[in-house]
Formats: structure tokens, C-alpha cells, sequence
């Protein structure tokens, strides 16, 4: 920086800097505030959810209203098969506890068991996944696709909705693996890992919700 | 012109390569859009220009685009606020003008179709790329400065938040010259936006752009809460932060719970009109009535989601100018919150005349009315925080004054719109486009001028000049009065809302009156525009040395104008809500510490940038349905996002002998201050 | 004000608001006579019990919002020019931050006035009901009331008259005294069904029907409008509402029935182009089940709404009970009533904005 005569100017110049400072000139680093940053991300993460919670709630809504609209097409009744949902719920609630079990690995600091349980998850979240585009692929074959009427628009939208967050978690996993192998438990993947895992139950939750008022008091 | 967008591609390849975007799709031949196109093209050639002429991409690149800072993204938010306001003015006056010339039988300059694209882009424009981003960056500028932090709890989301908004403007200023925007109204009511009734691509711009800002909105919401939550100083309990970080806090809580609403009615609609579904079409069981529902679910939160924030500028502005402490804290709070609360409950206003039974209609009608409980209190409470003032009246006081009469009558028709016999009549009149800009534009427009004019020299270090400040607020307040009470007039005579022409003589009195309101307030908005200007080039004769021009109550008037990067060199510790006024009254204010700690600050990334600008192509090839593109910009998207976990160098600590120099910097020139 | 109004907001049992009212209102039409010179604000000039009843509404509601309204703005003015910081003689009391007194009082104000306006609001919202018939004229009672049946297009409005089996295009007429009862729907998009001077506006909307119920006291030709915007043509889709003598009317349904063409699906369908209608158009015959067929999206051929959900209901008994395909042949629905067939059509749409149906 020029030094100009005026001492006033120069006090101005300094903070001029301090106004327009670029951080990333700034070399030095430091420990974190873990702590810190570990209840922002966690209430940011809830506030997040929270609104996804609303998001869903608004496509439950949207279902509720348009379940009986099947303008002469077919109705909840004649599609679900309960006994392949049940296998589907199964997976997913099973990958739910698998998780749990990758927590408590983190708990113990065993690295091997948090990536262990994590790929069991993601294969569980998997196979759920595999499982609701057989059953999408099988209802458009049917001719039950989402364009045949507005009560399959409702379902397919709730349950895709669902099935994009399922999907959106898979990948997250995929990156957190990637994470865990390159660094292991540091206190960031820990972060990430609770967040995950935050998601993960929650869409667990949700799908209970799709259980229940879909496909068991739509195939009652 | 819409025989325009029906123009395909014969050829298989270049319907894959293109799309639904053909050479047609420009609208060559029509000489208004072509020389709007080519103004705003020049326009940003220019600024580019200009840029590269004095060698300041660095400096443009790392202090603004890629900044974190909570304080330049909030400037960037009001700049693009600035430029959407000349955008959707421009069509106002369109309009006004062309009701003007065709309500005689005329033809007027629009043909119905164009008249159409104009109002629904005014409405969209003025709501989510003005009205918006102004109220979302003052809350971003303001709030971490009042309540003591240093940046908000998640910069890089925030940045992120910023560029997804400017790309929703983007894409909407995109469709002006290619292709067409949506001619359905603002809030595109199926099944006249399905794709039956809208088959050309307006209604996909409308879509994309607001599903894209959308998002940028809602991350900002869940970052703001955040913030509040766990970024205050120490002592500042929640009864102790300023009304203004109140109103932001309820505002973004309404964000967090409505936008998801939005997200899924526009979803829906998109899948109405891309994959064939029925939610909202008139065949195969569709619901347009659930359309309007769940719009109107998001549509009311969203009005107090915009004049919340801009209560909390009026009760800092009145409590400041009166020299006194703002009356009944408590109440302004408790006010604040039913406010937020009663906004989920009175969706249905909007469409009384669906067809709802009695009991329904009136509950919703008496829920509406209770709003105003609050408000008036509200009111009131302004109205005793002048009682037994020093009352000086500058450029922000001006506008306060002029809010709250002007509020209250827009209060007043709001209120007699809420009854369900009087709505019978009044609903979708031009009475109920008096009523409601009389509340946008003086409770919320107000609101942003009077924070502009408060917190300017706190963001840039000089005040805004007062001679060109007050020529603008009168232009603003009288050309109000002149361009929509005619309006008032013309709804009880029957006239309904958004017809391109009409025929009738009398009418054409009062629109003419009206367009000539218009005028004045362009007057004001070139006011306001040359009182930056001018205030730029006398920066030097208007500028503020010690940080507090206006001798402020809160924190944001403790540090310096503008404030250093991180804002507070020592954390303020809080007793009350208007600590720094007591600080002052103490001498407590204005004391160097001894020493420095280190503090913690997060480093730029472009890669909010990035994802912004990403998201025009991606929002644009799904509008023309080029899918090629649109996947690659989905997942360039999701690849930089996820690039950009495994940068692990984001923060650093800025070293107390840094920090000192520049406080000392700050206390030398404080010192020539006093002894000045 | 006049008494020959049966709908009115504020029954005998709250006199209060009856004599407020009536200030309220002569204090008002002073103030719009003054400002406004003349009749031409077609709401504040009502020529039928509906709209009356909505215009005292109006200035009954306004009337209340500028008790505080009004105060308001005077304290503003009074307050800023008092306590600016030239004058050093108004009090000066930086501290005053809080009164329980004061504050009770600006709850209770705006309190006080919510209730008020609120037992009005709900009074009066049942008794503007637009479901609620409007009676005839005392001395009229024993003439029925007429039926209309409107579809909303894209852009005009078509008008039946099931009773005398006609039609006609933004041209209506109505026998004064008499109460007229519509039912609407919607060809297309949302449309809102408005003639200013005779008062309450409704939706019309495809797939669903809505009613309204309005009465014209006086002879004239009131302006009918489309109050929700609807597309290219919107500003074009204005009707003559002509209100006459029970003469004139017979003569206009006879000009009706005498003009020549018939509403058949094959005319309905030319009739339901995206177009407006420059001249009203007359029908001197009309089938009789159209407005059902236009509720369920048959209008112009194919299969019908309520068809298919029965077929659907039938079949979800018997799989193998019906086939569904569309009928070659139009078939005779006039068996059935409109309620019957709209209960069946629409059941989850009108949960949703009408709980109690």
C-alpha cells in the first residue's frame, strides 16, 4: 500500500483496506470452532428438514385431495401389492438401524465399522430405490403411469419425491465414503456424518407416512 | 406473437440440439422488446466495459462475486432490487399508459397479447425480484451487525442464496427477448397455465425462474434463522434484540414454512405441463381449485413476509428520529409473531368467491380481520415512540411518516376486503389493486426507501444527499395518491383488474389521472436514482466519519461506516435492546481495548458463483426443452457442490496485530472527529 | 335506505349497528355524491337486493375502519409537528418507553372494532351466501323463479334457459322483480360471472358447478362482465344483462325461440372455439341435458365424467361388469339431476374449500 503524506489519508487508506480485504490473501490457519460450528450446521440442518417436512406435507395434502380423482382409470386397490411394499418398507427401515450402527461406530472412533455399516446402508437404500422403479415401471406398463389420472399423478409424485430424496442421500453417501477414506473421522465428517444420518431417519420417517396412508388405506 | 413459440424444428438433429428453440423464437419485428433487448445488452456490455477499461475484474472478482461477506452480498441483493425495479416499472407505465389510450374503444400500442406478458411480468418482477431481494438484503446487510456477529452462520450458502436469486432474474429478463414470458398473471392460475391453455414456453420461464430464486430464498431463510439463533452477542437475549432482527426472524421463519409450498405448486404445474400429468388440468380428475389453494398458502405468508422486515425498518427509523426508546418493545414483539402465526390462516380471502360455503367464507373473512389487531398495535406503538420525542425529520423519518398514513388507509380497504359480502363485489377489481399496492408500495417500498436512506452511510461510509432525497419521496408519496386513487374510483364503478381495453369515456378520465401518477413516480424513481449518483460524486462532502450519522440506538451504529470485514474487533457484550444508545448515555462507548484476540472469518469461493451461473443454461434448456443441456448443467451443478465439500480451506484467523492497526486506524480518526 | 331489501347484513336484533349504519352510510354517500358528481360508480349504485345489501356492506365496514383510521392520521401529523426538535417547549421524555394504560388501550381499540365488524362479517356472509336463493318481491312471490344456466368460454358467455329451451350468447334477460338463479361452469378456464350493478360475483369453473342467486328491481341494461382474467380474449367477454317487464321478456324468449338454429353438440362444439363473440347469438332450441354435459366434459362429444366414475365403480364391484369405452351415441342423462351428478363427479374437490359441503 502507498503511504500518502496526510495522516488522515493514511488512516482512511487502512480502513479502506479493512473494508474492501480480500480473506483469501490470508495464509495462516488455525484450529476450528468445532463446537461452535457443530450446533449451527445441526440447527441450520433441522430448519432445513423442518421445511422439507412442509414439502412433504403440502404433497400429502395434494394426494388426499386427488386420491379418489381416478376419472375411470384404476384405483389404489387394484395397484398395490402390500406384500412387495412390505419387503421395500423392510429395506428401508433396515437401513435406518444399519446406520444407527455406523453412528455408534463413530461413537467408538472405529473407522472400518462407520465405512462398513454406511456401504450396507447405501446398499439397503439401494435396493429400496431398485425396488420402487420396478414397481414405477410395472404400473406404467399396466397403462397406470402418472398421466392416467390425477390420483396417479399424486402417488407418483409423492412416492418420486420421496425416491429422489432416497437418491439424493445415496449420492451424499457415495461423497461421504469418499470423505471417510480420505481423511477418516475428522470433526467435519462427524458433522456431515450426524447431518446424514439426521436425513437418512428422516426420510425413514416420511416413508412411514407413505406406508400408512398410500399404500395401506389405499389398498384397504 | 405466439404463433412464434409454435415454430418446431422439423429436422430430428436439430430438435435434439435446440430443442423448441428456433430463430423465430426472437421477436425481430417487434420494435418495443427488440429495443429493450438491446438497451439491457448494451447495458451490461457497458458495465463489462468499463470493468475491463479500469483493470477492476480482480477487484470485482474478490470483493464482490465471490465475497462471503454478509455485508457486499447484501448490497449486491439491493442493486439487483434497483435494476428489477426499473424493469417492472417500465412495464407499469406501459400499462398505464396503454388503459389510458384504450379505454375509449381505442385499440391502444399493445395487442392484447403483449398487454398480457406486461402485467404478468410486472407482478412477478415487482414481487420476487424486487420487492424480495431489497427485503432480503437489508435483513443480510443489517442483521448480523445488530445483533454483534460477524457473518452469518453459513457464508458460503448465503453467497450461494444471492446467485440463484440474480439467475431467477436472469432467466425472466432472458424471456423478454427470446421467446415470450407467461401471460397467465403473476400467479399463473391453472388451468389457464396448464399446457392446454399455455402452450408456449411463458409459462416455463415463470416456472424455472421462480423455482431457481425459489431456492436461492429459502437457503437464505434457513441461514437468517440460524444466525439469529446462534450468533448473538453475548447478553442479547432474544427480548433484547432490535425489532428490525425480530421481523427478520419471523420473516424467515414464514420463508422456511411457505416457499416449500410454492416449490411443490410450481413443481406440480411443471409436471402438469411436461410428463402429462393431471394435478391441476380440467381432464383425468385435475383440481385447479387445489392450484389456487396452495399458491394462495405460500401467496399470503409471502405479503408478510415482505412488509414484516419492512415494520422492523419503520420501529428502528421511529424509535431513532424521535430520540427515544421505541414504545412497548414487548408488544411490538408479541405483535410481530401473531402477525407471522395469523398469516397461514387466512389463505382463502383470496378467492372468496370460489364458491366456499358461508361458515368457511367467514371464518377465513374474520381471520383476516384479526390480523389487523396486531398491525394496529403496531401502528399505535410508532404513533407513542413519537409522543414526547425530539422528532428531526430526515429523508427516513419523511418515509415513516408518509408510511403510516398511507398504510393505514390501504389498511383500511384491506380490511373492508376481508368481509365476504363486500369481496363479493370488490374481488379482483382495480379497487383491490389500489388496496394492495397501497400497502406494497407504502408499507414495503416505503419500508426499503427509508432503510436505504438509513443505513446507506453505514454500508458505503457517506450519507445520501437530502435535497434529491426529498424530491424523490414526494414524487413517490403524491404520485401514490395520484396513480391509485383513481384507481379506488374505478373499482366502484366496476371495472375489473387486467383488461387490455375497454370503452368507456369516463373511465378514461381516471385513467389518464393514473397514468399521470405513473409518471410522477418515475420522476421519483429518477430522483432517487440521480440522489445516488450525486451523492457518489459528493461522497466526499457527505461523508460520515464516526460510523453513527443519525446518533443510533443498536449495534450496527457501534463499529465503523462501512464496517471492517469482520465487523466488531471485540465482541459487543449486551444489556439491553438498545445497548449502543446506553452505551452512550454511559460513556461507555467508543473505548479501545487493550489487546486483540484472533478472530475467525470464512475465506471466498466462486462456487456459489458458480451454481448461479450454471443455473441459467440448466433453467433455459428446460424451458426449451434442449434435455442435452439441461442434464449437463444438472449435474455440473451437483459436481461443484459436491467439489466443493472437499475444500477444506475455508476459514482463517485474522491476527490481532492486523486487527489493531486497523482499529487504531479507526480510533485515530474518531479522535480527529471529536476534536473537529 | 330501502327496506324492500330481503338480504340485509345487520338484522333487527343489533339495532346499534342498524342506527351506525345508517350514519355511517348518509355520511359516506355525502362524501361520494360530493366527491364523484353523479351515478356512475355502478357499485355504489345497486339496482337489485344483492348488491344493496353489499353496498351498505361496504360503507357499514368502511364507516367502522376510519374510527381508528381517521385518529390515526390526525395523531401522525399532530404528533410529528408537535415534538419536532425545533420545538423546545413540547415535553421531552426519552425514557418513555412503556404505559400498561396506554397499552391496554391499543389492543382493545382495534379489539373492539374486530368484534364488531367481525359479528357483522359473519352475519352478513350468511345471509350474501351465494348457495342462499334470493326471494322474489312481496308482490311477485308467485311467480317462479327464473333458471339460468351459464357456461364460461373462451371468450363469451353462453346463457340457458332450461324452462323455455332456449339459448343465447352474452345476451340475458330477466323479468324484474324476479329472482334469478344461476349455474355455472366453465368451458375452459376460470372465469368469474359479474354484473356490477346487481351485486355478488362467483367462479365459474370446469368440471364443478357453482350457484348464484340475484334480483333485478329496477328495467334497464346492466353491464356483465368477466371479473377473473381468462386469456387472450378476456377483455372481450362482456354480456348484456337486461332486466324488463314480464312483456318484454316473453317477447325476447319468443325473438329467442324464433331465430332460427338449434344447440347441438355439433354447434356447441363450432360455438366453443377459442373466439369471441362480437354479437350476442340466439338458439331457439337447446338439448336439454347440455349444461350436465358441459360439467362433465362431453359437451362436444366423448366420454363423459360421471360415466367413467361409474363405469370405474361398477367395475371396481365386478371387473367384468361394463366395458368403458366411450359411447358411440349420445345418451339420454336426463334421468339423472345435476346434484346427483355432481356428487358423484367431483367428491374430493369439493372437500376442499367447502368442509361442510
Amino acid at each position: 500500500m502507498s503511504h500518502p503524506a496526510n495522516p488522515i489519508e493514511a488512516i482512511k487508506d487502512e480502513l479502506k483496506s479493512a473494508y474492501d480485504h480480500n480473506p483469501n490473501d490470508a495464509h495462516d490457519t488455525h484450529d476450528h470452532h468445532h463446537q461452535d460450528e457443530e450446533t449451527k450446521v445441526t440447527l441450520g440442518f433441522w430448519i432445513y428438514l423442518m421445511s422439507d417436512c412442509i414439502l412433504f406435507a403440502t404433497i400429502f395434502a395434494t394426494y388426499g385431495v386427488l386420491k379418489d380423482a381416478t376419472a375411470g382409470g384404476p384405483n389404489g386397490r387394484e395397484l398395490f401389492d402390500l406384500s412387495f411394499v412390505a419387503i421395500e418398507t423392510a429395506l428401508l427401515l433396515l437401513s435406518s438401524l444399519t446406520f444407527g450402527l455406523s453412528m455408534i461406530s463413530m461413537q467408538a472412533n472405529k473407522l472400518k465399522g462407520v465405512m462398513g455399516w454406511l456401504a450396507v446402508t447405501g446398499l439397503l437404500g439401494l435396493g429400496f430405490m431398485g425396488m420402487e422403479l420396478y414397481e414405477f415401471n410395472h404400473l406404467i406398463h399396466e397403462g397406470a403411469g402418472p398421466d392416467r389420472s390425477a390420483f396417479l399423478s399424486a402417488f407418483f409424485t409423492l412416492v418420486g419425491t420421496h425416491g429422489i430424496h432416497v437418491t439424493s442421500g445415496l449420492v451424499w453417501m457415495a461423497i461421504m465414503f469418499v470423505h471417510l477414506s480420505r481423511r477418516g473421522l475428522t470433526s467435519a465428517n462427524r458433522i456431515r456424518m450426524m447431518e446424514l444420518s439426521l436425513f437418512w431417519h428422516f426420510l425413514d420417517i416420511i416413508w412411514i407416512g407413505v406406508f400408512s396412508i398410500v399404500y395401506l388405506m389405499g389398498a384397504a | 406473437m405466439s404463433s412464434r413459440v409454435d415454430q418446431l424444428h422439423e429436422d430430428p438433429l436439430l430438435r435434439a440440439i435446440f430443442g423448441k428453440l428456433h430463430i423465430e423464437s426472437i421477436p425481430w419485428h417487434d420494435p418495443i422488446i427488440m429495443g429493450a433487448g438491446a438497451g439491457m445488452v448494451i447495458a451490461a456490455v457497458a458495465v463489462l466495459g468499463l470493468t475491463t477499461y479500469f483493470k477492476q475484474w480482480k477487484y470485482v472478482w474478490s470483493n464482490w462475486l465471490t465475497s462471503v461477506d454478509h455485508k457486499k452480498i447484501g448490497v449486491m441483493y439491493i442493486i439487483l432490487a434497483l435494476i428489477m425495479l426499473l424493469r417492472g416499472f417500465a412495464d407499469a407505465l406501459m400499462m398505464r399508459a396503454q388503459q389510458a389510450m384504450a379505454s375509449a374503444g381505442g385499440e391502444g400500442f399493445l395487442p392484447p397479447d403483449h398487454f398480457d406478458q406486461i402485467f404478468t411480468a410486472h407482478g412477478v418482477i415487482m414481487i420476487f425480484f424486487v420487492a424480495m431481494p431489497f427485503v432480503v438484503g437489508l435483513m443480510n446487510v443489517v442483521m448480523p451487525l445488530q445483533i454483534g456477529a460477524r457473518d452469518v452462520a453459513f457464508p458460503y450458502l448465503n453467497s450461494l442464496s444471492f446467485w440463484l436469486t440474480a439467475s431467477g432474474a436472469i432467466l425472466i429478463n432472458v424471456s423478454l427477448v427470446i421467446g415470450e414470458f407467461a401471460h397467465t398473471g403473476w400467479l399463473a392460475y391453472a388451468p389457464l397455465s396448464g399446457i392446454e391453455f399455455s402452450p408456449g414456453v411463458g409459462v416455463d420461464y415463470y416456472l424455472w425462474a421462480l423455482q431457481i430464486a425459489g431456492l436461492g430464498t429459502l437457503l437464505s431463510g434457513v441461514n437468517l434463522i440460524t444466525t439469529i439463533f446462534k450468533m448473538r452477542a453475548p447478553g442479547m437475549t432474544l427480548m433484547r434484540m432490535p425489532i428490525f432482527t425480530w421481523t427478520t426472524l419471523a420473516a424467515n421463519m414464514l420463508i422456511v414454512a411457505a416457499f416449500p409450498i410454492l416449490t411443490v405448486c410450481l413443481a406440480m404445474l411443471s409436471l402438469d405441463r411436461y410428463l402429462g400429468m393431471h394435478f391441476f388440468t380440467n381432464e383425468a380428475g385435475g383440481n385447479a381449485m387445489l392450484y389456487v389453494n396452495l399458491i394462495w398458502a405460500w401467496g399470503h405468508p409471502e405479503v408478510y413476509i415482505l412488509v414484516l422486515p419492512a415494520f422492523g425498518v419503520f420501529s428502528e427509523v421511529v424509535a431513532t428520529y424521535s430520540r427515544k426508546r421505541l414504545f412497548g418493545y414487548d408488544g411490538m414483539v408479541y405483535a410481530t409473531m401473531c402477525i407471522a402465526l395469523l398469516s397461514f390462516i387466512v389463505w382463502l380471502h383470496h378467492f372468496f368467491t370460489m364458491g366456499a360455503g358461508a361458515n368457511v367464507n367467514a371464518f377465513f373473512g374474520i381471520t383476516t380481520m384479526i390480523i389487523s389487531i396486531p398491525t394496529g398495535v403496531k401502528v399505535f406503538n410508532w404513533l407513542f415512540t413519537m409522543y414526547r420525542g425530539r422528532i428531526k425529520l430526515d429523508l427516513p423519518m419523511m418515509w415513516t411518516l408518509g408510511f403510516i398514513i398511507t398504510f393505514v388507509i390501504g389498511g383500511a380497504t384491506g380490511v373492508l376486503m376481508a368481509v365476504p359480502g363486500a369481496d363479493f363485489v370488490l374481488h379482483n377489481s382495480v379497487f383491490l389493486i389500489a388496496h394492495f399496492h397501497n400497502v406494497i408500495i407504502g408499507g414495503v417500498l416505503f419500508g426499503c426507501f427509508a432503510a436505504l436512506n438509513y443505513w446507506f452511510p453505514k454500508a458505503f461510509g457517506f450519507k445520501l444527499h437530502v435535497g434529491l432525497g426529498k424530491v424523490s419521496f414526494w414524487c413517490w408519496l403524491i404520485g401514490f395518491y395520484v396513480a391509485f386513487m383513481p384507481l379506488y374510483a374505478l373499482g366502484l364503478m366496476g371495472m375489473t383488474r387486467r383488461l387490455s381495453h375497454m370503452n368507456d369515456p369516463v373511465w378514461q378520465v381516471y385513467l389518464i389521472v393514473a397514468a399521470f401518477g405513473a409518471l410522477l413516480i418515475l420522476a421519483g424513481i429518477l430522483a432517487n436514482i440521480a440522489q445516488i449518483v450525486w451523492s457518489v460524486v459528493k461522497r466526499d462532502e457527505l461523508r460520515d466519519e464516526t460510523g453513527d450519522p443519525w446518533d443510533g440506538r443498536t449495534l450496527e451504529w457501534a463499529t465503523s461506516s462501512p464496517p471492517p470485514f469482520y465487523n466488531f474487533a471485540v465482541t459487543p457484550a449486551i444489556g439491553n435492546h438498545d445497548s449502543f444508545w446506553d452505551a452512550k448515555q454511559l460513556g461507555q462507548a467508543y473505548v479501545q481495548p487493550e489487546k486483540y484476540e484472533p478472530i475467525h472469518m470464512p475465506r471466498n469461493t466462486a462456487t456459489g458463483l458458480l451454481i448461479g451461473l450454471v443455473s441459467v443454461p440448466f433453467g433455459f434448456a428446460l424451458v426449451w426443452h434442449i434435455w442435452w443441456l439441461a442434464l449437463l448443467g444438472f449435474v455440473a451443478m451437483i459436481v461443484i457442490a459436491a467439489v466443493h465439500t472437499f475444500n477444506e480451506d475455508r476459514d482463517y484467523y485474522v491476527q490481532p496485530d492486523e486487527i489493531k492497526a486497523i482499529e487504531d486506524a479507526r480510533f485515530a480518526l474518531l479522535k480527529t472527529q471529536k476534536e473537529a | 335506505m330501502k327496506s324492500s331489501s330481503v338480504i340485509d347484513p345487520v338484522p333487527e336484533t343489533f339495532p346499534a349497528f342498524r342506527r351506525f349504519r345508517t350514519f355511517a352510510t348518509a355520511a359516506l354517500l355525502t362524501v361520494a355524491a360530493l366527491s364523484l358528481s353523479g351515478c356512475q360508480m355502478a357499485l355504489l349504485d345497486p339496482k337489485g337486493p344483492v348488491g344493496l345489501a353489499e353496498r351498505d356492506l361496504i360503507f357499514l365496514a368502511l364507516g367502522l375502519m376510519l374510527i381508528p383510521v381517521v385518529p390515526v392520521i390526525v395523531m401522525t401529523i399532530a404528533f410529528a409537528w408537535r415534538y419536532r426538535a425545533s420545538n423546545t417547549k413540547a415535553t421531552y421524555d426519552p425514557n418513555f418507553e412503556h404505559s400498561n394504560r396506554i397499552e391496554a388501550v391499543v389492543w382493545a381499540i382495534p379489539t373492539l372494532i374486530i368484534i364488531a365488524l367481525g359479528t357483522v362479517t359473519w352475519i352478513s356472509t350468511h345471509q350474501l351466501d351465494p348457495h342462499k336463493k334470493v326471494e322474489a318481491v312481496a308482490e311477485r312471490s308467485h311467480i317462479p323463479p327464473v333458471e339460468v344456466e351459464v357456461v364460461a368460454m373462451d371468450w363469451k358467455w353462453l346463457f340457458i334457459y332450461p324452462e323455455y329451451g332456449i339459448a343465447t350468447v352474452n345476451e340475458m334477460a330477466m323479468p324484474v322483480g324476479t329472482p334469478v338463479h344461476f349455474k355455472l361452469t366453465s368451458s375452459s378456464v376460470m372465469n368469474s360471472f359479474f354484473i356490477p350493478q346487481l351485486g355478488s360475483q362467483i367462479y365459474a369453473m370446469t368440471g364443478m358447478q357453482t350457484n348464484l342467486s340475484l334480483r333485478a328491481d329496477h328495467e334497464g341494461e346492466y353491464d356483465g362482465i368477466s371479473a377473473n382474467y381468462s386469456g387472450k380474449g378476456f377483455a372481450n367477454m362482456k354480456f348484456k344483462a337486461k332486466a324488463m317487464s314480464d312483456e318484454d321478456f316473453a317477447a325476447w324468449v319468443a325473438r329467442a325461440k324464433t331465430s332460427g338454429t338449434a344447440l347441438d353438440t355439433a354447434t356447441y362444439k363450432t360455438l366453443n372455439q377459442k373466439d369471441i363473440a362480437p354479437q350476442p347469438l340466439f338458439y331457439a332450441s337447446v338439448e336439454p341435458t347440455m349444461f350436465t354435459k358441459v360439467l362433465n366434459g362431453c359437451a362436444d362429444g366423448g366420454l363423459c365424467k360421471d360415466d367413467a366414475y361409474n363405469m370405474a365403480l361398477l367395475k371396481n364391484m365386478d371387473p367384468n361388469a361394463v366395458a368403458c369405452v366411450a359411447p358411440e351415441t349420445d345418451k339420454s342423462k336426463s334421468s339423472k339431476t345435476d346434484n346427483k351428478t355432481i356428487a358423484l363427479n367431483t367428491p374430493a374437490q369439493n372437500t376442499l374449500v367447502t368442509p361442510e359441503g
